[in-house]
């Protein structure tokens, strides 16, 4: 896997998540809607986009950095193994 | 509950540390409506018996469909009034070892009679609006904007109802905010149990959720995706990150074992069926705000 396959604007797909394996889909994938959803937009450049959820329930976006090394995703401050990645499916494990 | 990080903290921590470093004002009003908030806390709360709330629902509509009926804005009332006063059936599915930390907010609400001029009203307005949704940046309380201005927020809890953007139920704003944006923002599909209210956020939870906030509840994770947030309220045990959908008992985040996350409160991000209690605590920050901030509404 390379920065290619991983960039994009990903936003979580919590309803598929499995056990400690957290799934994200294309922003334009249609989920069902939900209380909340965060997710995060990738770039090639390595600059990163979080969407998150304010204290009020408006949405944030949050400016950072991400890195790929081997399988292991650096998003921020945190750490991820890349399970699986396709185009329509991305597969991270927390670490 | 805190502990040390391990990990990042979120977006919202990161914009709210921003907001503390960039505008001075709002750190001292942070700051000094918390202070104020644990003195009020510790002394007690001066309201006593049940706070009676004024509500105005703005019913914002595009479509004929989303010009919800009279019956769905009453089941949200109805829902209100259950959960604040926690008589909501529904209680008993939270679990043995939380059962005694269920709590009465001892708050009602009842659609307003009187509108801000002192005229008979039915506590509803209907606006119909060119905007086939809104999303979260206050527009529906414009007419500028599309939506329509709220009542005066010290005598009223303005309630707006409209469609919104995708994976956005509703939303809300502190107190101590501006007063023109002051209230809570429930998206049509979501509010009440009745008309369009469409499973599985059928049962009026977004609203109880949202006037949670509106009365200084924090998220039940303490808005952090990690261990390190708070919600600064001592009887929730601190959790990783929001519930989603319809867990099984226990959930265990945050090394809070045996029973893990309280993900049946209502300040999580459950489904309408899956959050059934505010816990004592939680009231006591509630009626802090109402003796605080909030102080000149409600009787």
């Amino acid at each position: 896997m390379n920065v290619k396959d991983l960039s994009g604007h990903w936003m979580h797909s919590h309803e598929e998540d499995r056990d400690d394996e957290l799934v994200f889909r294309p922003a334009s994938h249609q989920f069902p809607r939900a209380r909340g959803r965060t997710g995060f937009e990738l770039r090639p450049n390595g600059t990163l986009i979080e969407h998150g959820i304010g204290p009020t329930d408006q949405r944030t976006q949050t400016p950072g950095r991400w890195r790929l090394d081997g399988d292991t995703l650096k998003l921020g401050g945190q750490t991820m193994k890349v399970v699986s990645v396709a185009p329509d499916r991305l597969v991270l494990r927390k670490s | 509950m805190r502990k040390t990080p391990r990990r990042r903290t979120c977006g919202t921590m990161a914009v709210h540390h921003r907001l503390l470093e960039q505008d001075p004002g709002f750190r001292a009003r942070q700051m000094a409506l918390e202070h104020a908030t644990m003195r009020r806390m510790a002394a007690g709360a001066a309201r006593v018996g049940v706070t009676t709330i004024p509500v105005v629902v703005h019913v914002v509509y595009n479509t004929a469909s989303e010009n919800i009926s009279k019956a769905q804005i009453d089941s949200q009332i109805a829902v209100l009034n259950r959960d604040y006063r926690a008589t909501n059936p529904d209680k008993s599915k939270v679990p043995s070892v939380w059962k005694g930390f269920v709590a009465n907010v001892r708050v009602q609400f009842v659609l307003a009679t009187k509108d801000p001029n002192g005229k008979p009203t039915t506590g509803v307005t209907r606006t119909k609006t060119a905007r086939k949704s809104f999303s979260d940046d206050n527009g529906v309380k414009f007419a500028a904007r599309g939506g329509i201005a709220g009542w005066p927020s010290t005598r009223y809890l303005n309630i707006w109802v409209c469609s919104l953007g995708s994976d956005l139920l509703g939303y809300a704003q502190f107190p101590g905010g501006p007063k023109k944006t002051d209230g809570v923002v429930i998206l049509n599909t979501a509010f009440g149990t009745k008309g369009t209210a469409t499973k599985p956020f059928n049962l009026g939870r977004s609203a109880t959720h949202e006037i949670g906030h509106w009365l200084n509840l924090r998220h039940i994770w303490g808005d952090t995706e990690d261990c390190s947030g708070s919600d600064f309220v001592a009887d929730t045990p601190n959790a990783a990150g929001p519930n989603f959908g319809k867990p099984k008992f226990p959930h265990v985040s945050c090394s809070n074992g045996p029973n893990g996350d309280m993900f049946m409160n209502y300040m999580d991000y459950v489904d309408d069926d899956s959050m059934c209690m505010f816990t004592t605590q939680q009231v006591t920050r509630m009626q802090a705000a109402l003796d605080g901030a909030r102080s000149q509404i409600g009787t």
